[in-house]
């Protein structure tokens, strides 16, 4: 239990680093699902779960800084111990989506550390000591990440056992409670990302992407491809509208109600 | 790229610079001053150059760069590349209220740049890759997690390290011109018709929920999801996105929504409907 504590310390370390630490990927569950899998010996469970627990965390992300569940922390959790513990995949998106809250706490805290560590090195920088405010930000770098590598490594090592019996003795109707809850909770990201991307010319689309899969059982390489071309179309279309509305009204000559009927008339004679 | 034409050889490696040093800009993110700090570090070598005979003046122009500031990332260089170019104009013949502008355009940039990342990157881009991914993921296929690495991470970065040389080049207006053309405003809408088709689409491929009762009628067995089925498929799925997404738009938080899902799943779980 220690290796697989440490290993999945370790990928917790990566995955925190690339967040923040450098270059800033998107770190999401379909991504840390395969690495808590090659760690851990069993790369097509991880991908597996990764996708599932993607669908599951597909409309919580961070804008504008504000983070409402902690992505990275439910899905090395999530994964880890659907691996460890051999649990299904509903059982690890149930233990994926608390910790995943729980570890908020953690996060809010490492940011209340690094107001001091601003606060340092605005005073560094008053003092024209800028080498200073370098080493401040590299032990911010390391900081947030190895915080998380020992939360992890405790959790696994301390919590893996009572977790693995909480589990088993869980009687059948709690297991389906969990499956239904696992089936359920994708619905929510996606109406959160359609109301965030909300456009009433636009969902329309919605219902093609759904009609694609459900009837005419394309893949979501296919569907993309297609809405791809759909996109370019409408990009291409637009962009030439706009540009000849503004000719126009640089000429002098269009009113935008007025445009509209000329259009019409055109189209009917 | 033809923007980076006419720069020099050393102003080039100045933007390339950047964009690398910019991969830390997060390192210390605080809820005061976001990426503040790390974009005023970013900038840090370039401006002692500026002012290499002069140590008041850099430590001046690093202490108005650390102040607060938070976009999206892929649209950080751009708006250093202005910074960049507004605090070489300084160095050669002082601005007055320098500070000001300064820090006028940076915050006047980043809200729509944040606005423009997160719609498009973080909000329909991000939906693309993964939905994509998943499709394959959800079979165990490793294509999966590779296929949302790249389908994301090209064209974010892409953005990311030519935004730097736009930036430095063709300033503020540059922005506004792209806006006031409404290209941007095509793209965006564009991508989100994609956007739009793959959520669509993943409504039925990643919503499994089905119903498990059934029982006799008249003599005959009947299951109920397969008469569901007959109706529409992915019926219920459908009608649960739907009914989420009205309660969305009546104002309900997404945290209420999860509490009511979380009871819906106990209940419909616990009486034996599915699961």
């Amino acid at each position: 239990m220690i290796t697989q504590a440490l290993l999945l310390a370790i990928v917790m370390f990566i995955t925190k680093f690339l967040d923040w630490g450098w270059a800033n990927i998107q770190i999401r569950p379909i991504v840390i699902g395969p690495l808590v899998g090659l760690v851990l010996g069993d790369m097509t469970t991880g991908i597996i779960l990764g996708a599932t627990l993607e669908a599951v965390f597909m409309g919580t992300f961070s804008v504008g800084g504000s983070v409402p569940s902690d992505i990275a922390a439910a899905s090395v959790f999530g994964t880890g111990f659907g691996i460890i513990l051999h649990q299904s995949a509903a059982q690890a998106v149930a233990l994926a989506v608390p910790i995943g809250l729980l570890s908020v706490l953690l996060f809010n805290i490492v940011c209340l550390i690094f107001n001091f560590v601003v606060a340092y090195e605005d005073k560094k920088i008053e003092a024209h000591n800028d080498k200073a405010f370098t080493r401040a930000r590299f032990f911010a770098m390391i900081f947030y990440p190895l915080v998380y590598a020992i939360m992890t490594f405790v959790v696994i090592l301390v919590g893996s056992n009572s977790i693995s019996a909480f589990m088993a003795a869980l009687p059948d109707s709690v297991n389906r409670m969990l499956t239904v809850m696992a089936q359920v909770l994708p619905a929510l990201g996606f109406a959160i990302l359609v109301k965030s991307m909300w456009d009433r010319e636009i969902f329309p689309f919605f219902f093609v992407g759904f009609i694609l899969a459900a009837y005419l059982k394309m893949d979501t390489m296919s569907i993309a491809v297609l809405g791809g071309a759909f996109a370019v179309f409408y990009i291409m279309n637009d962009f030439k509208k706009r540009k000849e509305f503004d000719a126009l009204k640089a000429a002098g000559s269009a009113k935008p109600v007025n445009g509209k009927n000329d259009e019409m008339e055109d189209f009917l004679s | 790229m033809s923007e980076t034409t006419a720069l020099t050889r050393e102003e080039k490696k100045d933007i390339s610079k950047i964009f690398w040093r910019g991969m830390f800009v997060m390192n210390d993110m605080t809820y005061v001053r976001m990426q503040g700090p790390g974009f005023g570090w970013t900038l840090m070598p370039l401006l002692k150059k500026l002012h290499k005979n002069d140590e008041n003046a850099y430590y001046e122009a690093l202490k108005r760069n650390v102040m607060y500031f938070n976009t999206n990332p892929a649209f950080l260089p751009f708006i250093q590349g202005i910074v960049y170019s507004m605090e070489k104009e300084n160095a050669k013949k002082p601005i007055e209220n320098i500070g000001e502008s300064v820090n006028g355009l940076k915050v006047g940039l980043m809200g729509p740049l944040a606005g423009l990342g997160d719609s498009f990157f973080t909000g329909t881009l991000r939906v693309i890759a993964a939905g994509v991914g998943m499709g394959m993921a959800m079979k165990g296929n490793i294509l999966g997690p590779l296929l949302f690495l790249l389908i994301f991470h090209i064209p974010f970065y892409f953005v990311r390290y030519y935004g730097g040389y736009v930036g430095y080049k063709f300033g503020s207006g540059y922005i506004q011109k792209a806006t006031e053309s409404g290209l941007l405003k095509s793209i965006t809408k564009g991508c989100s018709i994609l956007g739009m088709m793959m959520i669509g689409a993943m409504t039925f491929l990643n919503v499994p929920f089905k119903l498990t009762i059934g029982g006799k009628l008249a003599g005959a067995k009947f299951d109920l999801q397969t008469v569901i089925d007959q109706i529409l498929k992915g019926l219920l799925p459908l009608s649960l996105v739907m009914l989420l997404l009205y309660l969305l738009h009546k104002g309900k938080s997404a945290n209420w929504l999860l509490i009511g899902l979380l009871i819906f799943a106990v209940i419909i779980g616990g009486i034996g409907f599915a699961g």
